[in-house]
């Protein structure tokens, strides 16, 4: 065999985890090239001007929530909702482990590295204390942060001699701590609710607190007296901002200071004059609440509630892009048939539309479903058929203008639907509903055909003859469609319940595959005799979907055990193309082809990825 | 989680520092609350208490004693609560390894029944944020509601009971 048998291809990163409420801290590489956050048990170091390049660390355990890049940029150390933090080296994609070091039993709040990236501070809800500084080689104490008596949510040093600590508490209290070793100084009272955020300016000549009071207050950075508070006249009660202030970054100047609050704007502000200077206005849901903001080489990224990353240019006081996507399990995917667009859906029934090439993503408004999405397909009359678990079809006419406002109808189906099939053209498609198929065509429902066992998928053919359901009863169902008429032809028996069923688009095969590890191909006119010379059991888990290529000689399919693997028709009896750990540690939940030689894969973690297949 | 709105002064974890760490220049310090404050009562050297003689070989007897009656004094006859914490320096004899001297700062939640249900109920639920801020995970907690849990002896015997065996 010459060459790869596979390469990565560009990656649509998942947005970061946020908790209504809670600062969302995002780490910047040194160079401020990069930003870094955290979802589920990951951690994402993505580049601030490319959409299809992700670093992604998959080696927590459990849920992951900070991330801060040492100063020296060749060491990140992530924290997780156990207390743990993990320090690792960012040179090598495989990211070894330096060292790992449980700080107290409890989520990690926030991280700081000192300058010269030697001493780490963790702060977050521990049980027996909030706070721990160590050195970062071994892992020695190297002080003590208690002080404070609510768990702290932030913690900064001071980047110049004397080195300090600063520290946000939810006792509303901001601590100072002097070192090393680091011993408790004082503490300020100037907040009267929760402290969400403090920050250093580069220089360290000052430091800045915001809290839940809507404050902004600037401190000397040695011995840290009050020295201002950045006020906002149109704001009633005389503070920075109306709501509860999240997340502060300085500029690289240290001129200036950006806030990024649940008032749903981002405000930047003058330090020498302590005037403000841009007010950036996001929109009016809870959904739009800013709770992280990080300022990057050139431009500013703030995270909303919904995990949207925004791009202010902070000259003009503008958002410049907004990244869209999912910081939710994917449960569905479809690409249009001139395979420019990719729609997918989450678990919460969030639906967005990215542009393949680019990686520009947009989220589809309003919401299409209200709860999990388990089907979704795109016709080429631009028409997105989606069924969800609130147990509707709902037909939705998408055009590059009304992405944001769309129209859709929607039909209320008789049980909870499991699987959608439609044809290319949209004009017929099937529901495998939990007690029955439902038959539309031209998106009016025709037919309700009761099934006495439970569907799990469903696929149509081309030629709109044939409809096979997968059933929970480890049957595969083929029906002939005729008119509006389904009646069952044949049953093909598995061993285990069929998790999907996809007829090949050239008519000929009928992929199935099922919770038993298996990948059946069927040939549709020889009456369904498998057509693989070899049994097809190279995954290790329940399969979960299947997908044909343009040309109908190959299949990829994605399983529990997070691999992929490509399987041949003209090579049937030899090894597949098994790409493993293709969603590390998430299993794949949905497939398609984007050429005959390159597939789009979405997992549980979120993430949509590319893969190069050549022959 | 203190939910009492009591705040705790500055003070507290510095005085604590120079009680734990370093020369260890107090030997005991009294807490107490006013205008929803937790502040430094007192903080006493052990040249103020004026104890002569070595602390281990009566564990800590003759020092326990006068931080007793200081209590006693400071609460009117315990009819007031307080917190306090003590640096208890004591001998124990451990299985195989003879006796030992030992060094441990005990942290005392001092609710008399004698004060009023309102002090008690703000000593008590804002104990965990003083506790807290002062990092409780190294030190001794007792709660005391009577001067006969405040006795030497009581304690001393929870102490050898705690670090006889291990």
């Amino acid at each position: 065999m010459s060459g790869e048998e596979f390469t990565r291809g560009p990656v649509f990163a998942s947005l970061p985890k946020t908790t209504r409420g809670l600062p969302t801290v995002l780490g910047a590489s040194p160079n401020g090239e990069k930003i870094l956050y955290c979802n589920s048990n990951s951690v994402y170091i993505v580049p601030v001007d490319n959409l299809t390049e992700a670093d992604i660390y998959t080696e927590h355990p459990i849920a992951t929530t900070v991330a801060k890049m040492s100063p020296s940029g060749f060491y990140v150390a992530s924290g997780d909702n156990h207390g743990n933090v993990r320090i690792w080296d960012t040179v090598n994609s495989t990211h070894i482990l330096k060292a790992t070091y449980q700080v107290f039993s409890g989520p990690v709040r926030d991280i700081a590295w000192n300058d010269d990236s030697k001493r780490i501070a963790a702060v977050g809800e521990g049980k027996e204390r909030f706070g721990h500084v160590f050195l970062f080689d071994t892992g020695t104490s190297n002080g003590n942060l208690s002080g404070q008596s609510r768990p702290m949510s932030s913690v900064d040093f001071r980047p110049t001699r004397p080195y300090r600590i600063i520290s946000g508490s939810e006792d509303n209290t901001i601590a100072l701590f002097e070192g090393p070793p680091f011993k408790f100084k004082t503490t300020f009272h100037e907040h009267s609710r929760f402290v969400h955020v403090t920050r250093y300016s580069p220089d360290g000549a000052l430091f800045a607190s915001a809290g839940a009071d809507g404050k902004v207050l600037l401190f000397e950075g040695s011995e840290g007296s009050l020295v201002g508070e950045l006020t906002d006249p149109s704001v009633s009660t005389g503070a920075a901002h109306s709501g509860g202030v999240f997340g502060l970054a300085w500029s690289h100047d240290n001129q200036r200071i950006a806030t990024a609050s649940g008032d749903k704007t981002v405000k930047i502000w003058n330090v020498p004059a302590k005037s403000l200077e841009k007010t950036v206005n996001f929109g009016n849901g809870v959904e739009d609440q800013q709770l992280g903001i990080q300022w990057t080489k050139k431009v500013l990224v703030s995270v909303s509630l919904s995990g949207f990353l925004s791009f202010i240019n902070p000259e003009l006081g503008a958002v410049d892009t907004v990244r869209h996507g999912h910081n939710k399990p994917i449960t569905a995917l479809a690409v249009s048939s001139d395979y420019k667009y990719l729609f997918t859906s989450d678990f919460e029934g969030n639906t967005t539309r990215w542009e393949i090439a680019s990686g520009a993503s947009k989220r589809i408004r309003p919401v299409l479903h209200k709860s999990q999405v388990v089907g979704l397909s795109f016709s080429n009359k631009n028409e997105l058929f989606s069924v969800g678990w609130d147990d509707t079809l709902q037909v939705t006419p998408i055009t590059d203008d009304n992405v944001e406002a769309v129209r859709s109808s929607s039909v209320k189906l008789a049980s909870q639907p499991l699987g959608l099939a439609s044809t290319p053209d949209g004009s017929v498609a099937v529901v495998a509903c939990y007690k029955h198929i439902v038959l539309f065509q031209n998106g009016k429902q025709v037919a309700e055909v009761p099934i006495g066992f439970s569907s799990s998928s469903v696929s149509i053919s081309a030629d709109k003859s044939l409809v096979a359901v997968g059933g929970q009863d480890a049957k595969v169902h083929i029906y002939s469609l005729s008119g509006t008429n389904l009646a069952e032809k044949k049953v093909l028996t598995h061993s285990a319940p069929i998790t999907s069923v996809a007829f090949s688009p050239n008519g000929e095969y009928l992929a199935v595959t099922d919770s038993g590890r298996k990948v059946v191909p069927y040939s549709v006119s020889k009456d369904f005799v498998t057509a693989s010379e070899k049994e097809w059991t190279f995954h290790s888990a329940k399969v979960n979907c299947v997908a044909w290529s343009p040309d109908s000689t190959r299949l990829a399919t994605g399983g529990l055990d997070t691999h992929i693997i490509v399987w041949s028709l003209k090579h049937s009896g030899e090894h597949p193309v098994i790409i493993r750990g293709a969603h590390t540690m998430s299993p794949v939940n949905g497939i398609a082809w984007l050429s005959d030689k390159r597939i789009l894969s979405v997992g549980q973690d979120a993430n949509v990825k590319q893969w190069d297949v050549p022959n | 989680m203190s939910t009492s709105g009591v705040m705790v002064n500055p003070g507290v974890q510095s005085t604590f520092q120079k009680l734990s760490e370093g020369r260890k220049e107090y030997r005991y310090i009294i807490f107490k609350i006013e205008e929803r404050e937790v502040i430094v009562e007192a903080a006493v050297t052990p040249e103020e208490l004026g104890v002569t003689g070595d602390d281990y070989e009566d564990s800590s007897k003759a020092a326990f004693e006068k931080f007793v009656a200081d209590i006693k004094q400071r609460t009117a006859d315990l009819t007031d609560c307080r917190y306090a914490v003590f640096d208890f320096k004591f001998t124990c004899s451990r299985v195989g390894a003879g006796t030992s001297k030992m060094d441990k700062i005990v942290f005392l939640q001092i609710c008399p029944d004698g004060a009023t249900i309102k002090k008690k109920m703000v000593y008590a639920s804002s104990a965990s944020a003083i506790k807290a801020s002062l990092g409780t995970g190294k030190i001794l907690q007792f709660q005391i509601s009577d001067e006969s849990e405040m006795s030497h002896k009581e304690l001393l015997s929870k102490l050898t009971e705690k670090y006889a065996d291990n």
